[in-house]
């Protein structure tokens, strides 16, 4: 089996005391794990010190909803937790659902949400074992200086995979990043997010997700999440859209008065659908509506060969789960 | 059933007591608590852990190797050139060198520092490519095949002349298919893909050497057979077999890859044996995922022209299959029975299979070799020359099957499945347009029993205590042929399984056979019985002598107690009054005595029927498919064991859908390395994949051998991708001609048929 490298681990209980070590160089932030040690098993990074945050006090707390409606979800929250909470289920039921999909129950009881938003990008060419990299003189994203996907490519357009990424978008969710010294900052997830495989997150050195806040609706909506892979379970997204339709009053059958739309696993950063005129006005069971975001997503998201299965193939799929999602939040059937 | 002599014993007759009921597998609390020892959880004093130096390219010829680097790293206690100056690489992954360290990551930075030179030549690794003209050549000298345990024994060797790349297998012939065709009413001509798939075992290759002097080892294996290793290290290393102790308690699966002390594609035993003489300590070598996926095997590619016709009548009158596969560097893409053999009604009959050489690691035998892929092309092909005449696929199939109990099988499958009602709602589900539609597909298995006689021996003991003991070198890859082992003894006995204890997976244990062919159980258990009911008539015999019975008047009763005239004794009792020797009885299976209920081609033995029945799901938007249910309905004798052999179908089923839906090697033409030699990117099915399983058995009494025992574990997976692709037929209307099925294959499937008739 794949080996881990030699590495200190190091498991402070007071958040301070977590910071503190991070800021050291060469140390790196281990929540589940599930992301981080298999990319340490490829030698996709050689950390010297893993700051453990599965003892920290306080991260791993309860969601709760704040005076104002904001939902608040600290990071260290499992992404089984997240799934299951009550709270998370009715205030943003999309974000359940996309946690509750991330690979399987197993991954999902270690995983963290604070980890899944700082997931790594991924790409078939770099996923692989150091010396499989080796033999193809590694890439942008790797020990080399080329990109196999984007042939002349000049930057890295490994895919943003993480399933929660794209629903926290959708419901301008911000991020409370901490940082040793005191430091704390707030930043939407839209603006944490950069186009460039090998550093797409802008996060400082030494800081952590501390917190995930959810504002509360503004306007009565529904909310979905796409999400298509190979298999059932397991798998990371092939295609992977958030939805939310914000409404003129809290029915089924109200008009569309808005949408917000994001897909991820096309480059580095999740996308902002631009959706026309025609996919408001109309409640969601009117198939124009459902037909105008479908068609806006199939026409600005345009899939690349960086993870398994034809780019083509995944462009067309988008459009049809898009318009079967939109047709079901309005309640229509769409099995014929 | 006095007579004990393996070549006279009558064959049971009727229900039994034991055998053939449900039972749980004896292995089973020491798999679940974790208890079990698998190869590499066998650690002796001083053990060092190996790595291999590989290939990072596919082809190219060795011109330096610099092992200096690795002998300074300190905790390496021994290194080893495998490749030579000269040497051709022809895949990538190929052994180059290894070492031997105190740690698995030292022995890996060692490895790291290895400095190989090798001269890259162009690579080929696409069947197009290596037949185009001017392809490189991946061999220059002529190819010697390399069979294992899980080849077909029956099967014709050698092969024709190279031209290229191109190795003509063997070909069959039986009539005269050129005339048949040119005078046939209906012919039906299409190509039929499948890709390379890996067996995927969840346990890797792994093999631990420790010398015991310079003339005697040890070997732990994860192994399908393990007399195959001790011959094997025998050799290699110039020892006498009955020097070289392999031990395989438990294993983590098996699928026709693990025969022998080598890897397919990598010389482990030499490696492993040669480090721990040279660091005078024992080695442990095992495979990561990587080079598991890359060169230890995998089931060749193929693509299958097939030609099947008509008459007016609605008889099928010929069928005609030339395929090209690719085993790598390795040999053996054929296509298996089921055109030559299966539908032998067909008059005329031609199969001509051909290597296709690549530079990629090569293929061996995995489960049922050539069958799948044979099946898949020939069951889809007979269902579109069906749709063409308008005949029912299920009705063609029974006209043109002589074997009596693969026709009862469709029969039964066709009640079971409802059959007649899922065929029609796909019918009235395709004239509606619906987005999502349903199909039903039919298709067989053929295989053989290929039990061997004497190839076993089995020991049964009988303590003074009334324990009752096994033993046999036979390892149990999974199948449950301890548990059989311990069911036939308590059959015979007349004791519950629990109180039998067996003993395998060692090669002290008794000579035993490799588990290919599916011969495991048809070769063992026959043994096992011969030796119980020799133990049972020694028993017998020393109690009517203790008593001063005559003989005659001593007999065991079915709950195991001992009539001796008018008393009755426990089991118990009536062994305290053995010697302090107890009883032990050698077993060994007599010849293959029957070839009822159907010979195998070439006669001899009985052919293994099965046949499955598929439902799928289809989503035309989004090409998605779905198996929702699967009915297979097999033969293998007498069952032996309920649990398990149902257990073995479910497993063949699993194996079948991935081949069927989501599995194939993807190498990349540019670089000649394997994309997705990991468990992540190559699909295996889980769990959320698998479709309701109805299994069900036909009881078949053959006399083949003492315990009317044939094998299940090759037959179970041959009809599944093959019913499966019929089923999506049945759903679109058109066919998908490639495995797998991916969703964008049913897309372009439908776009392209749309022109062509709705069958």
């Amino acid at each position: 089996m794949l080996r881990l490298p030699t590495f200190e681990v190091v498991q402070p209980t007071a958040l301070e005391a977590a910071l503190e070590a991070l800021a050291e160089p060469d140390a790196v932030a281990v929540a589940g794990g599930t992301d981080l040690l298999p990319n340490l098993k490829h030698r996709l990074a050689y950390p010297r010190r893993l700051v453990s945050l599965a003892r920290v006090e306080g991260l791993a707390r309860a969601p709760e909803v704040e005076a104002d409606g904001t939902l608040v979800l600290r990071a260290g929250a499992t992404l089984a937790r997240v799934a299951a909470d009550r709270r998370v289920r009715t205030i943003a039921p999309s974000l359940a659902e996309a946690a509750g999909r991330v690979a399987s129950p197993l991954i999902r009881n270690m995983a963290t949400i604070g980890g899944n938003v700082n997931l790594d990008t991924r790409c078939r060419y770099v996923n692989q074992t150091a010396f499989w990299r080796s033999a193809i003189g590694g890439c942008l994203k790797s020990e080399g200086q080329v990109c196999h996907v984007v042939p002349k490519g000049r930057n890295c357009v490994a895919a943003l995979s993480s399933d929660t990424v794209p629903v926290l978008l959708s419901l301008d969710a911000r991020l409370v990043q901490r940082a040793a010294g005191g430091r704390r900052r707030e930043i939407d997830v839209a603006s944490y997010f950069h186009a460039d495989g090998t550093a797409h997150l802008l996060r400082e050195p030494g800081e952590i997700t501390w917190e995930i806040r959810i504002p509360p609706a503004v306007q009565p909506r529904r909310t979905a999440y796409v999400k298509w892979s190979v298999r059932g379970s397991i798998d990371f997204p092939l295609v992977s859209v958030a939805l939310r339709a914000d409404l003129e009053e809290d029915r089924d059958d109200a008009p569309v008065v808005g949408w917000r739309v994001v897909a991820g696993v096309l480059g580095s950063k999740p996308r902002v659908v631009k959706v026309p005129p025609a996919a408001t006005g109309a409640p969601l069971a009117d198939p124009a509506v459902a037909e105008a975001v479908a068609e806006a997503v199939h026409r600005q998201c345009k899939p690349l060969e960086n993870v398994p299965y034809e780019a083509a193939y995944r462009r067309k799929l988008a459009r049809v789960l898009v318009r079967r999602a939109v047709a079901r939040l309005g309640g229509r059937d769409t099995a014929r | 059933m006095t007579e004990t002599d393996g070549r006279t014993l009558a064959p049971w007759r009727g229900a039994l007591r034991v055998v053939g009921a449900p039972i749980d597998r004896i292995d089973g609390p020491a798999k679940v608590s974790g208890r079990a020892r698998y190869t590499t959880h066998v650690t002796p004093p001083g053990l060092l852990h190996a790595a291999v130096a590989r290939s990072k390219v596919a082809a190219g010829t060795v011109r330096a190797l610099d092992l200096s680097g690795a002998e300074r790293l300190p905790g390496v206690r021994a290194v080893l050139a495998v490749a030579v100056p000269g040497q051709k690489i022809r895949f990538a992954g190929q052994d180059l060198a290894a070492v031997a360290a105190t740690t698995p990551e030292i022995a890996r930075a060692a490895v790291a520092r290895i400095e190989v030179v090798v001269e890259p030549t162009p690579h080929v690794v696409t069947l197009d490519g290596a037949m185009a003209d001017g392809a490189p050549r991946v061999h220059e000298d002529p190819v010697q095949a390399r069979r294992t345990e899980g080849d077909d024994p029956t099967e014709v060797r050698g092969g024709g002349r190279v031209t290229g790349n191109v190795r003509p297998l063997p070909a069959f012939e039986h009539g005269d298919p050129d005339r048949a065709f040119a005078r046939a009413a209906h012919v039906h001509e299409a190509v039929y893909e499948t890709p390379v798939v890996l067996h995927s075992a969840l346990e890797p290759h792994a093999l631990t050497v420790a010398w015991d002097g310079d003339d005697a080892m040890t070997v732990w294996a994860s192994t399908q057979s393990i007399f195959s290793v001790r011959d094997e290290m025998a050799s290699i290393f110039g020892l006498s077999p009955e020097r070289v102790t392999v031990i395989c308690e438990h294993m983590g699966g098996g699928f026709g890859a693990k025969f022998g002390a080598s890897a397919p594609g990598s010389r482990m035993g030499f490696i492993a044996g040669t480090l721990a003489r040279k660091a005078g300590a024992p080695v442990r070598l095992a495979l990561d995922r990587r080079a598991e996926q890359e060169v230890t095997g995998n089931r060749p590619s193929s693509r299958q022209r097939v030609r099947v016709a008509a008459d007016g009548r609605g008889r099928v009158v010929a069928l005609e299959v030339v395929s090209h596969g690719t085993a790598g560097v390795g040999t053996g893409a054929g296509v298996g029975r089921n055109a030559a053999h299966l539908y032998e009604k067909i008059p005329h009959r031609r199969v001509r299979a051909h290597d296709v050489f690549t530079h990629a690691g090569p293929g061996t035998a995995m489960r049922a070799p050539g069958h799948p892929q044979g099946a898949f092309a020939l069951e889809l092909a007979l269902d579109e020359l069906a749709a063409k005449i308008g005949a029912d696929p299920l009705d063609l199939r029974i006209a043109h099957d002589r074997h009596p109990v693969r026709r009862r099988e469709y029969e039964l499958g066709r009640a079971r499945f409802r059959w007649d009602d899922r065929r029609a709602r796909a019918r009235a589900a395709r004239a509606a347009g619906a987005r999502v539609r349903t199909g039903a597909g039919v298709a067989a298995s053929i295989w053989g029993d290929f039990g061997r006689a004497k190839a076993a021996r089995v020991t049964v003991a009988i303590e003074r205590d009334g324990s009752v003991h096994v033993r046999n070198g036979v390892q149990d890859i999974g199948g449950g042929i301890a548990t059989v082992l311990a069911a036939v003894v308590a059959e015979v006995l007349g004791r519950p399984v629990e109180r039998v204890h067996v003993r395998y997976g060692a090669s002290t244990l008794g000579r035993s056979v490799g588990s290919g062919g599916s011969q495991t159980t048809s070769s063992v258990a026959p043994a096992a019985r011969v030796a119980a009911e020799r133990a049972r008539r020694a028993l017998l015999e020393a109690v009517a002598e203790a008593t001063g019975t005559p003989p005659g008047a001593v007999t065991l009763e079915a709950g195991g107690t001992v009539r001796v005239g008018p008393r009755r004794l426990s089991f118990e009792d009536a062994c305290r009054l053995l010697d302090d020797d107890g009883i032990e009885a050698v077993g060994q299976r007599g010849p293959t005595r029957s070839d009822a209920p159907y010979p195998f081609p070439g006669g001899g033995r009985p052919q293994i029927g099965g046949v499955q029945f598929a439902a799928v799901e289809v989503d035309t938007w989004t090409g998605e498919v779905r198996c929702t249910h699967l009915t297979a309905v097999h033969d293998c004798g007498r069952v032996m064991n309920a649990k398990a052999a149902e257990s073995q179908v479910a497993g063949g089923i699993m194996m079948g859908l991935g081949f069927a839906l989501s599995e194939q090697r993807q190498v990349d033409p540019v670089h000649g390395r394997v994309l997705n030699a990991d468990l992540e990117r190559y699909k295996l099915p889980g769990f959320g994949e698998l479709p309701e399983i109805d299994v069900h058995f036909v009881p078949v009494e053959t006399d083949a051998n003492e315990t009317g025992s044939l094998g299940i574990g090759e037959p179970a997976t041959i009809p599944t991708a093959a019913a499966v692709a019929c089923a999506v037929f049945d759903a679109l209307g058109v066919p998908v001609r490639t495995l797998p099925i991916t969703p964008d294959r049913v897309l372009a499937a439908l776009r392209d048929g749309r022109a062509e008739a709705a069958p």
